[in-house]
């Protein structure tokens, strides 16, 4: 019998990390499922498969451990994977609208090519989807803190892992912030900054022909330019475009007097905290943010900087996924949102099985 | 679509109901570094802008004034207020041949 092509079990390309296995799914829906029952021998680990797609029949598992999942999720999950109608399903990424009950700008479910990440995520009592042909297992449902930790932070020591994580949140926080408060003190609110910090910002762009908003989209929107164009060319050709993308905005751009260098610094310092991150979709809700605060803070100044505080912190609030609310802080997740503890249970809000050990 | 047209109305309303501060460029601002006000005959003040200049060694500064009379402290006052791109808030202020209690 005439067996399709498949490749190889590759070292892990996107999601890297400092310690842990390195192994990565492929196409293969067999050999990723045998990645994940490698990990969990058990039988408990319980799987239903679907054909999804008018055209593509692609095969699509629900895996989950019973006893530590919440049956009421696995039956809607499934109950939303049994009612898609589509013609074809290429990749795993298509199911992700299907899965999601609303509109979100913050992303709600994991894609990941690790097997040890959705072993995790199966001990902790979430659901993974794994579809033929693609590369990527499908994890949910997920909390706000999950697309801030890394696969890492459970095989590093607490102390170390604890202050990674503040240095992502303060990631998140300058990605989102910082060109906004720039915007604010350089246009409307210079009682905000020393004199002295004032009169280096003034030299700084004394010869700046441009109003300082203009100048912070320009710059925007070259880095995501300059970033786009490193993502789709090649390694040999996109190390040589990514240095000179940087050195025409950086040098040259400040030698013609088209932007000052405090604002070239002040997107490079956001832009790069917003790549901290491993999910792109999580890149993406910050850049929207990072745009709409930039627009507040032009039109409002500082004031605009609290509203879009207060539109952030209700739209994390009000977001949803399968039920759960993104921001949950509960006792467990409060043990494991910054400060890393070693907790034996799970979270209450996924599972009532909570004793994971002693 | 209806939630996006009543965000937008509400921004408008913030915009105008706020006491949100005049958008100047730091190329238009004036920073103050002293105000000289000269009670002789009418009212004279003199606003001292200092202005900073990039230079190859560091930033250096340039000074310059703006000279201007009026008949009462209060027109004083409120020529003041009509110059938005003057930054006085940080600007010490010295008086020659003024009585206190016009302050």
């Amino acid at each position: 019998m005439k067996q399709n092509p498949i490749r190889s079990i590759p070292k892990i390309d996107s999601e890297l990390s400092l310690e842990g296995p390195k192994d990565s799914f492929i196409e293969d829906i067999k050999t990723n499922e045998q990645l994940i029952k490698k990990r969990i021998p058990s039988k408990a680990l319980q799987q239903k498969e679907t054909k999804i797609g008018r055209y593509t029949k692609t095969r699509v598992k629900l895996l989950y451990i019973k006893g530590i999942v919440k049956e009421e999720l696995v039956q809607d999950t499934w109950k939303k994977l049994e009612n898609i109608i589509i013609d074809g399903v290429l990749d795993s990424s298509y199911l992700k609208r299907y899965l999601t009950e609303q509109f979100n700008i913050f992303p709600t479910i994991i894609a990941t090519e690790r097997p040890d990440k959705s072993s995790m995520a199966l001990l902790e009592g979430k659901i993974v989807i794994l579809v033929d042909n693609s590369p990527y297992a499908l994890i949910l449902p997920n909390f706000f803190q999950d697309f801030l930790h890394t696969t890492d932070d459970y095989y590093q020591k607490s102390f170390n892992t604890t202050f990674i994580r503040i240095i992502r949140l303060l990631a998140f926080i300058i990605a989102i912030y910082t060109p906004a408060i720039y915007i604010s003190v350089t246009t409307r609110d210079y009682d905000l900054i020393p004199l002295p910090l004032l009169y280096t910002l003034k030299a700084g762009r004394s010869y700046v022909p441009f109003p300082a908003y203009i100048e912070a989209f320009f710059m925007i929107t070259c880095f995501e330019i300059l970033k786009e164009s490193d993502l789709r060319m090649s390694t040999t050709t996109g190390s040589s475009i990514s240095i000179l993308g940087g050195l025409i905005l950086g040098d040259a751009a400040v030698a013609a007097g088209i932007v000052s260098p405090i604002m070239i610094i002040v997107i490079a310092i956001s832009s790069i905290s917003g790549l901290i991150f491993q999910s792109i979709e999580l890149g993406n809700a910050l850049r929207i943010y990072k745009i709409l605060f930039l627009i507040l803070s032009t039109i409002f100044g500082i004031i605009g900087v609290g509203i879009g505080s207060i539109l952030l912190i209700s739209n994390l609030l009000k977001t949803k996924n399968m039920g759960f609310s993104y921001i949950s802080l509960n006792n467990e997740m409060k043990n494991d949102f910054i400060i890393k503890k070693n907790t034996y249970k799970r979270n209450e809000s996924l599972t009532k099985n909570r004793i994971r050990g002693r | 679509m209806k939630k996006t047209i009543i965000l937008i109305g509400v921004l408008i309303l913030l915009k105008i109901l706020l006491p949100i501060k005049p958008y100047i460029e730091l190329n238009h601002l004036k920073i103050i570094e002293e105000i000289t006000v000269d009670c002789k005959k009418e009212y004279t003040i003199t606003y001292q802008e200092k202005i900073p200049k990039k230079e190859d060694n560091g930033i250096e500064y340039q000074k310059k004034e703006y000279v201007m009379h009026y008949d009462s402290l209060k027109e004083a006052k409120k020529s003041l207020k009509e110059k938005k791109n003057f930054y006085i808030k940080k600007a010490k202020i010295k008086t020659v041949s003024c009585k206190k209690k016009d302050f």
